[in-house]
């Protein structure tokens, strides 16, 4: 307490005994704050849209979010693969992991924040969301037919399977717990071994396409963004426009993976060595072609040269992207002087000089010329010079899956098969109608076969996802055939790590189990 | 009312009952005090070295609730009992004193001693109350104003650092203008709660945080997104305080000193306390400061002082058929650092205030204009400051307090720190050799392309705007009423209420047409962010003081309290512009963000402080009940109580004045942040598809039963006053343990969530801290020499965490060191997770914390001279150097040390922690040297009214030695962070000041 001058205390109190009215206006502030806080309102949560999820309106919204966040990782995914697949180099000049660690310098690629949560984290979310979503629909008010509730229940689980399939890449013979969406954090499902795990996205699918055929024809009683507006509609997967010829695309291309994993895990066929086809699963390949030839997505005869700049396959599903404010931009364009830079490496830089394939034009070539960036420690780089960008602009639309694609995995079948033959009759209707080149020329063998369909993957795919170069390669027993560029000490990663938080709740025991 | 008090319901129901016991009992015993005859005394308390006047000393009747104040000729007057009595003098920088008053003496002269350390002060126990320092039961630290600015400071925290044990105080990322620190005290009391210090100034809670400014937008840093990002470096917001107005600040540094301030006490409390009015006419004081600021530290970059070193060197490393060495390419050995980094433009500082009263209000007014310059190109921090305290003498019974400040200040920046786009000047160091000259401009005028990487480091600082504007307003009142006073008793009605209003904006802007910028997709960035930050609180209390002689002092208080935080950030980015423009609605790509947090505490306390035993013993007990908006129940009261005592041993040997034991137990909390309540299903993230709208749920999985986790804390220690006064030495030892911890804990991400929040698990803080004052040598008009030194070592470890070891803050890898929190080991632990023990336990290859601090203060006075200076002593902590990883990888060697790089290359590639380094350091902090002008010379300014005058020279951060080969171990990429500091990404680099000053007072 402050006092003025000389202050004296009288031993009387002030103002008589109490201070009265001060006492008084006191206790009344007092009584007042406290009343008025006897009880808070709960603070409205300013950064979420408050939605009913058990209501029409509030599972279309997630259902958006579904097919929305599904495209968190596609341009990882696309660097990750196309690298490891020995295609591409990715420099960025800001960053020297990419370097030592995504390229490889003859160590695996560790295992931190940096990469333990690509390509992971967002798919298990996104299959969380849409398995919540089917859990939500018998409570919908007011509620939806059998009908609706089917079609919706297949087209979450379709969903639910591309988010797997897209781990599956990345992760190859280190596994995928792909029921993990469904399980409790501490008592995490196991993690399954690269067979069971394609073995279980085609049965994820199959189960889909069920539900899909369970509904009635017409209309999709949700709607999904625009880049899937060529499977918008309920029916059977060949008819156009139906979501279950989605569903039988990705099918087609888990199958065919399957059929070649089992071939990589004890017990099963013969593995493919650089010389021989090795024995994949047949009854998997069966179903795969079956699958293939079930989609109206998959059509030789539709084939047409790539349009300059982006694509527009009528017969194609898409991630789409925009610069506008609340949406992705496209992840991969990689514009001419932008701090990372692609590579592409040797032979895949031979095939652009060769010049007159029309699918190279797709490809956005920034810079021809040495170039002289460093290599990893151990490797260097040669200096082809050729740096490209794969899309046009943000706002250019990536593809999941799209006819030509398909068109190369009923190759891979049938090649798979042994039927080289219609191995390269899909080859050449890709060169012919889509390359405007030569139809294949070469030796009937398996070994010119599959090198041929390798380049038609490559020249087709380079810079989406999907990846079905690595996928054979990696089926093929090729991986350290690809080293024309990188010299004979490049031992390279051609997979991510599990995520290191993984390995806690399972003791430490991240080995994949196998059936 | 809907609520419930959970968990320690029969210990708040016995604190309450003992409270209102209490209560009880001492207005039973003031009806039962018959009232003594009275008489009325006079008395001067005088200055015991040459008898100057002691204004403002607080006089009171030993025994009695009885008191007064001296006024401006130290002269007072009092109406004691009619027995023989002891009257007390103290005066904060003066010994405290008693002296015996005979029955019929009627004047007396009491002679206070200096207290050259500086023992004495008054430290707050509760909402209301305080308690003498002699009697405090807790190490608590008190820093007077002469502590806090007799060395120019950047900001407030940089004024702290190293004189307080128990508190690291660092600087975030480098020595950009404007600030940017942290403070911890008592190691890390959170893993993933808002864990900072509370600041409370002038009884009224104040926002210390920080808006991150959109930097990122330019950098890319998080990921190459545009969003605000924890990297972009902005600075702590009690940065825009003035030194100059405290009076002194308090540091409670654990839950046993902080109760009384709940869920907000957990990172300790500090308490400042601005100047105010004094008795007597007006005293102006102004004071004049011009300085500069300079590197104190540079990277040892590869020289080129030969073109053909150059050439040597080209050959070597980047020529190719296309591209061989060009003579035209040699432009000198450039200083690159100290083109763009070198500093020395002048700074100053301006400040005039006035103390004084008139009639019954006293008042004090400052003024503050303050530029400091920055070591970047076209960096620099203005700042201006306003404060006026009045206080006013409504009645004998009712003083009420207005204290105001408003302040504003522009700073700019500058970009640097990570990056994900080539900008950041140490970044462009590490790819372009330094007979590059990036100060060259064309024939057209425009600044060279850099032909060695992607920005013209030069150009990027010259031509890229990084404006922020602040306007702050703090202020409160307070009323103090006396309801009744008697002899021996008292009853005081305490209202107080406050307010800090704060607008920021940050406008960044990047040219479309320099050269970073034409390398990216959207060239050209424009920014636009608004940061609303408003606290409002009150509280409200009842103060009873029953003093019933020596051996029987009793102070009981309850109160309630309100606390409101309300911040609103909308920000926008525009990129792609045409070229002369810098609005974000010329960009052709727009994106707007936005964040709104509200939260609300809501609390009510009882407390009872005791003295007995001739006040040798004081005991104290007291209970804070608090509910919050951010926890899951929102009703829901939280207990957090305190108890403490502490006794003055009877002097027991001859060397020793006096000895206190202490000792004390108190438990705060730390709410959940804002958000986590809410459950998933209702805290969803839009993201558009081409115009439609989904939603999905976090990645984080919310916990809607949340609470606030706890921190116990029990502290013990003595405080030894020796020879005189002439040293003291303290001793404390603590331990905190936080339970029911607030853990963002990683768990499986296959289980559709990266992490998970919920309570549980514990970790201890223990630590000792010691502290010791003397004056080895004092000369009654010869040398004074005092010296001062801390010690402080804490160590936290974590005992049980109910979910796998994971990883609490964001890092760059094994390589740099990867956080841990793993059971049994240190909390602030590195590791390498390339090397695994089993089971999530993987190699620990150093620790974010030091194994200890050390100060070491030294003032010397003779005559009118001063001299002073502060060491200041870190071990044992580390940093992950990610700057040397922008040089190692290209294969350059643009840092001098070749040798150096290719052992770290070597270190990498068999996946060692290459760039782990040690964060010890010694620094000179502060070092001044004043001189006070003779009267004799001031009268001669006979124009002139002076009274005194001052002549000082200082300087910060002048010298310091590591073995770091970064530019300063003190920092911390992702600014303010509980764990996850220590990481050093191309930062701005430290600097350090020298500074005239003229002080004269009128």
């Amino acid at each position: 307490m402050i006092n003025t001058l000389t202050r004296t205390v009288t031993g009387r109190a002030f103002g008589g005994a109490w201070l009265r009215p001060g006492l008084t206006a006191g206790l009344a502030v007092v009584g007042l704050m406290g009343l008025a806080a006897c009880k808070d309102t709960a603070v409205p949560n300013f950064r979420s849209p408050q939605i009913n999820p058990e209501s029409p309106s509030g599972i279309q919204f997630l259902v958006t979010g579904v097919a929305a966040n599904s495209r968190a990782d596609i341009g990882q995914d696309i660097l990750a693969l196309s690298g490891m697949g020995r295609e591409i180099g990715v420099f960025t000049t800001t960053d020297s992991r990419f370097i030592t660690e995504w390229m490889g310098d003859g160590n695996i690629i560790p295992n931190s924040d940096f990469y333990g949560g690509g390509g992971w984290s967002a798919e298990f979310l996104n299959a969380k969301d849409a398995e919540a979503i089917i859990q939500d629909l018998p409570k919908v008010t007011p509620a939806y037919s059998a009908s609706d509730m089917s079609l919706i229940t297949g087209v979450m689980k379709t969903f639910e399977a591309y988010n797997m399939m897209l781990v599956a890449e990345t992760r190859d013979t280190n596994g995928v717990p792909i029921f993990g969406f469904a399980s409790p954090p501490a008592t995490p499902a196991p993690i399954l071994c690269v067979k069971d795990v394609w073995k279980g996205i085609a049965a994820m699918l199959d189960s889909a396409e069920a539900d899909l055929d369970a509904g009635t024809p017409g209309p999709l009683p949700i709607n999904l963004p625009p880049g899937y507006a060529a499977v918008s509609a309920a029916g059977p997967s060949g008819t156009a426009g139906s979501f279950a010829g989605f569903n039988r695309a990705l099918a087609a291309y888990a199958k065919l993976q399957y059929a070649y994993a089992t071939t990589r895990v004890p017990g099963g066929g013969a593995p493919a060595t650089p010389s021989s086809a090795g024995a994949p699963l047949l009854s998997a390949l069966v179903a795969a072609d079956s699958a293939v030839h079930a989609t109206f997505l998959y059509n030789p005869g539709a084939l047409t040269p790539p349009p300059a700049g982006d694509f527009s396959d009528p017969l194609a599903v898409y991630h789409n992207y925009s610069s506008t404010s609340g949406d992705l931009d496209n992840p991969v364009t990689f514009a001419v002087g932008q701090t990372t830079t692609v590579f592409v490496l040797d032979d895949v830089a031979a095939e652009i000089a060769a010049g007159g394939d029309l699918r190279a034009n797709k490809l956005i070539v920034n810079s021809v010329g040495p170039n002289s960036e460093a290599g990893p420690t151990a490797n260097a780089v040669a200096a082809n010079g050729i740096t490209v960008g794969f899309y046009q602009s943000a706002s250019s639309p990536i593809p999941i899956i799209r006819n030509e694609e398909l068109v190369l995995i009923e190759a891979a079948i049938q090649l798979g098969e042994g039927n080289l033959a219609n191995a390269i009759t899909s080859i050449n209707a890709i060169r012919t109608n889509v390359g405007n080149v030569p139809p294949y020329a070469g030796a009937v063998t398996y070994v010119a076969v599959r090198d041929q369909l390798l380049h038609e993957m490559r020249a087709s795919n380079l810079g989406e996802p999907g990846e079905e170069r690595i996928m054979a390669v990696r089926n093929y027993g090729l991986q350290m055939q690809q080293t024309t560029t990188w010299g004979g000490t490049d031992t390279h990663s051609t997979l991510l790590p599990i995520p290191i938080q993984e390995s806690g709740p399972r003791n430490g025991n991240i080995t994949p189990s196998c059936s | 009312m809907n609520t419930h008090v959970v968990g320690k319901v029969p210990r708040l129901a016995r604190a309450a009952a003992v409270t209102a016991l209490c209560i009880a009992g001492g207005i039973a015993l003031s009806a039962m005090t018959a009232r003594a005859q009275e008489r009325q005394v006079q008395g001067r308390v005088v200055d015991a070295d040459g008898n100057a006047p002691v204004p403002g000393a607080a006089v009171t009747v030993v025994g009695t609730a009885l008191g007064t104040i001296t006024n401006d000729s130290g002269q007072f007057h009092i109406r004691v009992p009619g027995t023989a009595v002891t009257l007390t003098a103290r005066r904060i920088g003066y010994t405290p004193r008693s002296v015996p008053l005979a029955a019929d003496q009627a004047e007396i002269t009491i002679g206070l001693i200096k207290d050259v350390l500086e023992l004495e002060a008054t430290v707050v126990t509760g909402t209301a109350t305080t308690i003498s320092s002699r009697n405090a039961a807790n190490a608590v630290t008190v820093l007077n104003t002469d502590q806090i600015t007799q060395v120019p400071a950047p900001t407030l925290d940089d004024a702290m650092q190293g004189k307080i044990p128990g508190a690291i105080i660092q600087q975030n990322n480098g020595g950009a203008p404007g600030g940017g620190m942290q403070i911890q005290i008592r190691g890390v009391t959170s893993i993933n709660s808002d864990a900072s210090a509370l600041y409370v100034v002038d009884g009224v809670p104040v926002n210390n945080g920080h808006i991150n400014d959109g930097a990122n937008a330019i950098t890319g840093a998080n990921d190459n997104t545009i969003t605000q990002s924890t990297q972009d470096n902005p600075p702590n917001r009690i940065a825009d305080i003035n030194p100059e107005d405290i009076e002194s600040i308090e540091i409670l540094k654990g839950a046993s000193a902080a109760a009384q301030y709940g869920s907000r006490a957990g990172g300790g409390v500090v308490l400042i306390t601005t100047k105010k009015g004094t008795p007597g006419k007006a005293k102006w004081d102004l004071e004049g400061k011009v300085g500069t600021f300079k590197p104190e530290n540079f990277l040892n970059l590869r020289q080129f002082p030969t073109a053909a070193s150059a050439e040597a060197w080209y050959n070597a490393y980047k020529a190719t058929a296309n591209s061989p060495w060009d003579p035209s390419r040699y432009q000198g050995n450039n200083p690159t650092q100290t083109q763009v980094f070198g500093g020395g433009e002048a700074s100053y500082e301006g400040d005039l205030s006035v103390r004084g009263q008139t009639g019954q209000t006293q008042y004090y007014a400052s003024l503050l204009s303050k530029y400091d310059n920055g070591l970047m190109v076209n960096t620099g921090y203005n700042k201006q400051g306003g404060r006026v305290n009045l206080t006013q003498n409504f009645s004998e019974a009712i003083t009420g307090n207005l204290n105001m400040y408003f302040a504003h200040s522009n700073d700019r920046r500058g970009i640097t720190g990570n990056d994900n786009v080539g900008i950041s000047p140490y970044d462009v160091f590490s790819v372009t050799p330094g007979f590059f000259n990036q100060t060259m401009k064309t024939a057209t005028g425009a600044y060279e392309n850099n032909p060695y990487g992607l920005a013209n480091a030069y150009q990027d600082a010259a031509l890229i705007q990084t404006p922020e504007e602040v306007s702050r307003f703090i202020g409160g009142g307070n009323v103090d009423a006396r309801i009744f006073q008697t002899d021996h008793q008292s009853l005081h009605l305490t209202a107080l209420a406050g307010a800090d209003i704060a607008h920021q904006t940050d406008d960044y802007y990047a040219p479309p047409d320099i050269e970073i910028e034409t390398h990216q997709p959207l060239p050209g960035v424009a920014t636009s962010l608004n940061g609303d930050n408003t606290y409002l609180n009150y509280n409200a209390n009842l103060v009873h003081h029953y003093a019933g002689g020596n051996n029987f002092d009793a102070t009981t208080s309850i109160g309630i309290g309100r606390d409101q935080r309300y911040f609103y950030n909308p920000y926008s980015v525009g990129q792609q512009l045409p070229p002369g423009i810098a609005l974000v609605t010329a960009g052709a790509v727009q994106h707007n963000f936005d964040t709104t947090v509200v939260s609300r505490t809501f609390d009510f306390y009882a407390q009872e402080q005791f003295m007995t035993l001739d006040q040798r013993l004081t005991l104290s007990a007291g209970v804070t009940a608090e509910r919050a908006t951010d926890n899951g129940n929102i009703n829901t009261y939280y207990p957090y109580p305190k108890f403490s005592g502490s006794f003055r041993v009877p002097q027991f040997a001859g060397f020793l004045d006096e000895l206190k034991i202490r000792g004390a137990w108190g438990r705060s909390g730390t709410d959940p942040i804002f958000g986590v309540r809410y459950a998933n299903v209702n805290n969803l993230t839009p993201q558009l598809d081409q115009g439609v709208t989904g939603l999905f749920t976090p990645e984080s999985s919310n916990d809607p039963g949340i609470k606030p986790e706890t921190n116990t804390e029990i502290e013990t220690g003595f405080d030894a006053t020796m020879f005189s006064a002439r040293a003291q030495f303290s001793a404390t030892i603590y331990q905190k343990r936080i339970t029911d911890l607030l853990l963002q804990a990683s768990i499986p991400a296959s289980s559709g969530n990266t992490s998970q929040w919920l309570n549980g698990g514990q970790f201890t803080d223990r630590g000792i801290e010691l502290s010791l004052s003397v004056t080895p040598v004092q000369m009654a008009k010869g040398l004074t020499w005092i010296f001062t030194s801390t010690f402080y070592r804490n160590y936290s470890v974590v005992d049980q965490i109910p979910v796998p070891a994971f990883s609490p803050a964001t890092s760059f890898g094994p390589a740099f060191g990867q956080y841990w929190v793993q059971p049994g080991r240190s909390l602030t632990q590195f590791i390498n997770t390339n090397v695994s023990c089993g089971n999530g336990c993987y190699e620990q290859t150093g620790d974010v914390s030091p194994s200890y601090t050390m100060s070491f203060g030294n003032t010397f006075t003779v005559g009118r001279f001063h001299l002073y200076g502060l060491l200041d002593w870190q071990r044992g902590a580390n940093v992950g150097n990610l700057t040397n990883a922008y040089f190692d990888p290209t294969g350059l060697f643009l840092l001098a040390d070749t040798a150096a790089e290719v052992k770290r290359n070597a270190v990498n590639a068999a996946g060692g922690p290459a760039y782990l380094e040690s964060a010890s350091f010694v620094k000179l902090r502060e070092i001044t040297l004043s001189y006070s002008l003779p009267d004799r010379w001031i009268n001669q300014l006979s124009w002139v009214r002076i009274s005194s005058a001052r002549l000082q020279v200082s300087g910060r951060n002048l010298w310091s030695s590591f073995p770091y080969t970064g530019l300063d171990p003190e920092i911390s990429n992702f600014g303010t962070q509980n764990i996850g500091r220590g990481q050093d990404v191309t930062p701005y680099p430290p600097s350090k000041s020298v500074f005239f000053s003229l002080d004269l007072g009128f």
